[in-house]
């Protein structure tokens, strides 16, 4: 019994010397992260607002920007970028659009909602992962996301692979919230390429088969359902395609390569929708 | 990717042995059935951002894509810098002075450069400069994307959520560089198009290829047939999925996916298992937190 009690001290020391010590970048960001960003400079009611409503806890977020919320070389600004591109950056064209604004804001932020329960979001210096989700005993669910979508040298460093990994991990709470297993399939199986607990199915819809806000809503026999890989990619698409006429060049190109890229190689009876445009540029 | 959950079925033990208030969820197992197709209807939610800052695109007209040796190199990285923060709204005056440059050695051979360099620093501008290398059509283009669609992906790496984090990055390089190859069209590219969807060590890229090479020849049973003869067995999907395309409107597509259910029955997933409905957790409000400073 000691012995535990001795291990559990250890490792919250670990852990809190991991916290003291970020690993992630703060001074740097990426081409498309300053595409967005100059777009809006810094918009102060935009960050006060998200910092609500993502339930972004200083806690977490004071050593990676929480008190310099402008300076977009800093974690917690990018975090925030990326969630004013999840609510601004969409056109929600009802004839096009696979879901609407609504859907993914309602997936990512904290609010409890047939999307999910509670939530709040945190980063992590585990570079293992992009972003989880985590069921917690006293309080709001977790998600964190990682380094991975924050450094301007990753491939997810930018804000369409960082808002698509909000609106995943929060697929995540929707299946808690509605008895689904929260896993996914370990791989790899079938078209998927990933190994572990990476894959998917994906369940094909056609457009304006929900209505925008109600992308949860689901039917037992998979004819209408989403897996979390799937929202990502639908959120992306719907990015890539169909955005508003100021989203930068440097923002959709990656956005339309990561959906492609996970579409291809994220699901079991795959591949799934592709989408960007088919010019080049 | 879900951590926890990798022990779930014991978390949901303790969880439901921990519940602490809550009433069990009448509603849980029942289907929750969209009704398709309907009108779209306004959405109330459970609070609205501010409205946003005026936006800034990026200054128009854009820097010019000329010149020669060190100016054209100059000019190529500037005009790159410039696409970067271009608006969607702007893309044809974007695309305008891309073509302009195609008959532009220098021009050409400089964005490659660019793509070059920032493949290892920044993902993201690689990607937007190898878009705009292929935008430029420019016969002078294939060899340097050619060289970019067959880098070698490596075998080992960075495992992050299931994949080697340095050949996802490449394989989204070569993905870029074939659209362009495929955009381009003359015979050497096309060529290359259609090898990098029979050879291409990536499943990824050699379904870009296909799917550029049907955007770009018209999404026809003869393009389809012409690509049959170059897809693996076993991947015969790629060439039939369905893709938005120019011309396609709403019900289009939603006859593309009905079309492509019913040639792939094995598609479709088998039907997701629901767990037996657990008490909720009792709600615990945070506590105060101050907000964030500039």
């Amino acid at each position: 019994m000691r012995s535990k009690l001795t291990l559990a001290v250890a490792l919250l020391l670990i852990g809190s010397a991991q916290n003291a010590h970020a690993v992630c970048v703060q001074n740097d960001s990426s081409a498309a992260e300053w595409a967005l960003w100059n777009t809006h400079g810094c918009d102060w009611n935009f960050v006060l607002w998200a910092d609500d409503v993502y339930d972004t806890r200083s806690s977490d977020w004071s050593n990676r920007g929480y008190y310099e919320a402008c300076n977009i070389d800093k974690e917690f600004t990018k975090f925030w970028n990326a969630a004013y591109l999840i609510h601004y950056g969409l056109s929600d064209n009802w004839d096009w659009s696979f879901h609407g604004t609504t859907d993914y804001e309602q997936a990512s932020w904290k609010y409890d909602s047939e999307y999910h329960d509670d939530l709040y979001h945190k980063a992590s210096d585990d570079m293992s992962f992009v972003g989880y989700w985590q069921w917690q005993f006293w309080g709001a669910n977790s998600v964190e996301t990682s380094c991975r979508v924050y450094n301007a040298t990753e491939v997810q460093g930018h804000p369409a692979a960082r808002g698509k990994t909000y609106v995943h991990e929060g697929w995540h709470g929707w299946q808690e919230q509605h008895y689904y297993s929260t896993d996914h399939i370990n791989g790899p199986v079938g078209n998927c390429s990933a190994s572990g607990n990476a894959c998917d199915y994906w369940y094909w819809h056609g457009i304006s088969a929900f209505l925008f806000g109600e992308m949860w809503k689901w039917t037992s026999d998979g004819t209408y359902f989403h897996s979390p890989n799937q929202a990502s990619v639908e959120y992306l698409c719907d990015l890539a395609d169909l955005p508003q006429g100021w989203v930068p060049g440097a923002v959709l190109t990656p956005a339309a390569s990561i959906a492609n890229l996970l579409s291809d190689q994220r699901f079991i009876n795959g591949p799934g929708f592709h989408c960007g445009d088919w010019r080049p540029w | 990717m879900n951590r926890a959950c990798r022990s779930t079925s014991g978390l949901y033990r303790y969880h439901v042995v921990a519940v602490m208030t809550g009433a069990l969820l009448a509603s849980c197992s029942a289907d929750s059935l969209p009704e398709a197709p309907r009108q779209q209807q306004s959405v109330v939610a459970r609070t609205t951002p501010p409205p946003p800052t005026p936006t800034r695109p990026a200054a128009s007209p854009s820097p010019a894509l000329s010149g020669a040796g060190a100016q054209a190199r100059e000019n190529a990285k500037a005009f790159l810098r410039w696409a970067e923060r271009s608006a969607f709204s702007q893309r044809e005056e974007a695309r305008a002075q891309i073509h302009a440059a195609a008959n532009n050695p220098d021009i050409v051979d400089a964005l490659a450069e660019e793509a070059r360099q920032a493949q290892q620093v920044d993902h993201s501008r690689a990607l937007v400069a190898i878009g705009i290398l292929g935008e430029t059509a420019s016969p002078r283009a294939v060899e340097h994307l050619r060289a970019l669609l067959w880098q070698e992906l490596p075998t080992t790496g960075q495992l992050v959520d299931g994949e080697i984090i340095e050949r996802s990055a490449l394989e989204m390089i070569e993905a870029k560089a074939v659209s362009g190859l495929a955009y381009i069209k003359d015979g050497a590219a096309e060529q290359e198009v259609l090898r990098a969807v029979a050879e291409h060590p990536s499943f990824h890229v050699r379904a870009e290829a296909a799917a550029f090479y049907r955007a770009n020849h018209g999404d026809t049973a003869a393009t389809r047939t012409a690509l049959a003869a170059h897809v693996r067995k076993g991947e015969e999907r790629i060439i039939d999925r369905p893709m938005r395309l120019a011309g396609d409107t709403k019900d289009t597509v939603n006859k593309k996916l009905q079309d492509y259910l019913t040639a792939h029955p094995e598609i479709i997933p088998p039907k997701p298992v629901q767990l037996p409905p657990k008490e909720k957790k009792a709600k615990v409000e945070p506590p105060a937190d101050p907000v964030p400073t500039q």
